[in-house]
């Protein structure tokens, strides 16, 4: 057991696993507590914990790393920036038509 | 005239070296995931903008939701995940073995994921939990709601394709490593699967609040 746990591999697999089951947890206690809106946010939290263990974003090939980041950059721009535009200024939602089944 | 050098072991004809090779298709994988990025971004913004324009379905949408199942399936595919970086740590060392028995663990939990959710799926059609004619609710905004669990199949069954395609591709790294394939200067199909695997456990990790945690 003292062999395995002086393996670097195991440990950082074990720690991360660790990290991410008490962020679970936590995200669940706070949304059984009613302050589930703090539940995404862990979200992202957990996501960027395995974009930069698991997934070795910071150690990748430069050229991973630019097409990682640009995915995050297209996302802000057209979805978060573009598709904001609409909703945002739009003054006759059609909420009829979503108000019924 | 130049020397002939001949190339390093699994290294195609047009890369320079194995190491090239190896970096060319972590940077394809990324290049993929970045489009995976946009794709299911889009579906978690309208996530967002819906929500907010229904609060109040959402809210008691969310509250049909099986949290039990939901919470047992984050706990597992994380499991799944790092049990797989483990053996991706493995392969770097051109250890078989530990990979085989990692990418067999990790495409298990997988398959319990899927088999839960299945069940979780025929839980919800049974509480009359589908879209369209047959959608059954009670309070208010049942529009709000009839958003809701449309959102909920979309983005869960886009989810299980994932996962799907994921537990074939550790299968298939359990193949190779079976065959003793993975070296120390060969064992990039590892992390590209690894990069796959961990991505469809962040779109699940994202997903677990928005369905199960919010307004709840």
């Amino acid at each position: 057991m003292k062999a395995l746990w002086s393996d670097p591999a195991v440990r950082t697999t074990l720690k991360t696993w660790l990290v991410l089951l008490a962020l679970v947890a936590g995200e669940l206690g706070a949304a059984l507590l009613g302050a589930g809106i703090v539940a995404p946010f862990v979200g992202i939290a957990m996501a960027a914990i395995v974009f930069a263990i698991p997934m070795e974003l910071p150690s990748a090939p430069n050229a991973a790393k630019i097409f990682a980041l640009a995915g995050l950059f297209w996302l802000v721009v057209m979805l978060f920036g573009l598709g904001t535009l609409d909703p945002l200024t739009r003054h006759d939602q059609p909420t009829h038509f979503l108000s019924q089944p | 005239m130049s020397e002939f050098v001949a190339p390093r072991a699994h290294a195609e004809f047009q890369y320079a070296s194995a190491e090239h090779q190896r970096d060319s298709a972590l940077a394809g994988m990324w290049l993929f995931l970045a489009t995976e990025i946009l794709f299911f971004g889009a579906l978690f913004y309208l996530w967002v903008l819906l929500r907010r324009w229904h609060p109040l379905g959402f809210h008691l949408a969310t509250a049909d939701t099986d949290l039990l199942i939901g919470s047992v399936n984050t706990v597992i595919i994380s499991t799944a995940g790092m049990v797989f970086f483990w053996g991706v740590q493995q392969a770097k060392r051109g250890q078989n073995r530990p990979v085989l028995l990692a990418a067999l663990a990790s495409g298990g939990l997988g398959l319990v994921f899927i088999g839960l959710k299945l069940f979780e799926w025929s839980e919800d059609v049974g509480k009359g939990k589908w879209p369209g004619q047959v959608f059954q609710a009670h309070g208010d905004d049942i529009g709000g709601q009839h958003l809701f669990w449309l959102l909920y199949y979309a983005g869960t069954a886009l989810h299980v394709v994932h996962m799907t395609i994921g537990v074939l591709l550790v299968a298939w790294i359990a193949w190779r490593a079976r065959k003793g394939e993975f070296k120390p200067n060969f064992y990039y199909p590892v992390v590209a699967v690894g990069l796959y695997w961990s991505f469809v456990d962040v779109v699940w990790i994202n997903l677990y609040p928005f369905i199960y945690l919010l307004g709840r």
